[in-house]
């Protein structure tokens, strides 16, 4: 099991990050920390649920207008801009 | 000796397992599962899968996996980004999601010639640092599994082909042996047993004999009329037509006993360049079913749309069994209620499907209303010289020719 923290800068943008989610993870695995202005993700698969986790949040920034959020996996964390290419063609 | 660098000797062990992985005439799914397996060590990722695209489902589906999975893998949903694999095959090159500086996940092309075989993709989680991923070694990888992998579904194909090919010369055979027990049979009664015989047996098992040298005749004949197909020995050779003068030359033959069985409703100046010969097996073939297998009348129909010729077979019977749909131009495909009676061969479905096929069309069937089974045969029009072209000419004489 791993849990996904995403930091959100405004918190008001966060109901649109907790839509998406519940796009692709039971909506009982999503919850939003207002305190904290996390929303977090649990899933049983960790790179599946990253993966996941980190095309929505890029659609979320590109799209919902939103600036920057960062993710944390365990104690690692990944800041993700609106400009971060989704996928990177070489 | 020469000394290789860690990274360089861990893409040639990478390299030879893949290689050694493609021997022994392995299947395709055996292949890429090993391949899968191979590059998820080597790269360091959690899970690594191989997907087709799906063409009639329009979906992508996963035909090889290897790696850490929840238990209850097996009835999750989908696994893959379909972003990622479009990207994929759109570039024909490595795709990545990356966060920051590092890589959660690709989706490499397998390409050959200019065909995109399947796509590996891999992911990883979050939790651990991965190493620095030598992006050019996993492209060669991919190079390399994707030669492999044209020879594994080469082989494939070519078992498939000779599996299909030993099933049908024992159908065959099957199907020749029944009349030929009988033929044998009776030849033997009126050469033993001649003079026991009263007349009136005599001449029925004359008939019987007749009979049953007709099918066989008829079988062989379609034997032969498939067998050329399949060696595309048949040449379609488009000819200015015009469809009714021939569909009654057709029809006459099959319908002579219930002349009013068929009704022709086409236009008597409809004109279409079509192959005399495989207009001939298509609709005698849907006729001759129709007869058959379906109740009176049945209906002939032809029209030009979409530059296509269109031409409908319908009969007022109960239609197909839903359940023999599937299987219906299937080679000796026969509906219970078809081998029940013991008429028909079973081929002249898929003989008529052939020559459809031969001439770049198809023969479609759907349920006819209210009641009985439509065959229609579509094939797209021509021009002289294969070349595809509409003719509009202002001589009435040739409005309705189709091409």
């Amino acid at each position: 099991m791993v849990e996904i923290r995403v930091a959100i800068e405004d918190t008001t943008t966060a109901p649109t990050l907790v839509r998406r989610l519940a796009t692709l993870f039971d909506r009982a695995a999503i919850s939003f920390d207002r305190s904290h202005r996390e929303v977090r993700v649990e899933s049983e698969w960790e790179s599946h649920a990253v993966m996941r986790v980190v095309e929505v949040v890029q659609a979320w920034l590109s799209e919902d207008g939103a600036e920057s959020a960062t993710l944390s996996i365990g104690d690692r964390s990944y800041t993700l801009e609106t400009s971060t290419p989704l996928g990177v063609g070489r | 000796m020469i000394g290789l660098a860690p990274d360089r000797r861990k893409t040639l062990d990478l390299v030879q397992r893949i290689s050694v992985a493609g021997r022994g005439g392995v299947t395709a799914p055996v292949f890429l599962e090993d391949v899968c397996g191979a590059v998820a060590e080597a790269f360091d990722f959690d899970s690594v899968a191989a997907m087709r695209y799906d063409t009639e489902a329009e979906e992508e589906r996963e035909i090889a996996f290897a790696g850490r999975a929840p238990a209850d893998r097996a009835d999750r949903e989908p696994t893959a980004s379909v972003s990622l694999l479009a990207e994929a095959r759109e570039t024909e090159n490595l795709a990545l999601v990356s966060a920051g500086d590092v890589a959660l996940a690709f989706a490499l092309p397998l390409i050959s010639g200019d065909r995109c075989l399947a796509v590996l993709y891999g992911t990883r989680g979050g939790t651990v640092s991965p190493p620095e991923t030598d992006w050019d070694a996993l492209a060669s990888v991919g190079v390399i599994a994707a030669t492999l992998l044209e020879d594994a579904l080469a082989r494939e194909e070519m078992s498939e082909h000779d599996m299909l090919k030993s099933e049908f010369v024992a159908l065959a055979a099957h199907e020749l042996r029944n009349p030929l027990s009988s033929i044998y049979g009776i030849s033997v009664t009126l050469d033993d047993r001649a003079d026991e015989l009263a007349d009136s047996q005599r001449v029925t098992l004359l008939d019987a004999l007749r009979e049953q040298t007709t099918r066989t005749r008829n079988l062989v004949e379609q034997l032969l009329d498939l067998s050329r197909l399949d060696l595309a020995a048949i040449h379609i050779s488009p000819e200015p037509l015009l469809l009714r003068p021939k569909i009654e030359e057709l029809v006459r033959p099959l319908a002579d006993a219930r002349p009013d069985a068929v009704r022709i409703a086409v236009r008597s100046d409809l004109e279409a360049v079509v192959d005399p010969a495989a207009l001939d097996r298509m609709l005698s073939n849907l006729i001759a079913n129709s007869l058959r297998h379906g109740k009176p009348p049945v209906t002939i129909t032809a029209e030009g749309q979409d530059r296509h010729l269109r031409l409908a077979v319908e009969d007022r019977g109960g239609g197909v069994p839903r359940e023999f749909v599937p299987r219906l131009f299937d080679r000796f495909a026969r509906s219970s209620e078809s081998r029940g009676r013991g008429d028909g061969s079973g081929l002249g479905l898929a003989i008529a499907q052939a020559y459809a096929r031969a001439h770049g069309g198809e023969i479609v069937y759907e349920p006819a209303m209210p009641h009985g089974a439509r065959f229609e045969v579509v094939i797209p029009l021509r021009g002289y010289g294969d070349t595809q072209r509409v003719i509009e000419r202002s001589d009435p004489r040739h409005r309705n020719r189709i091409h």
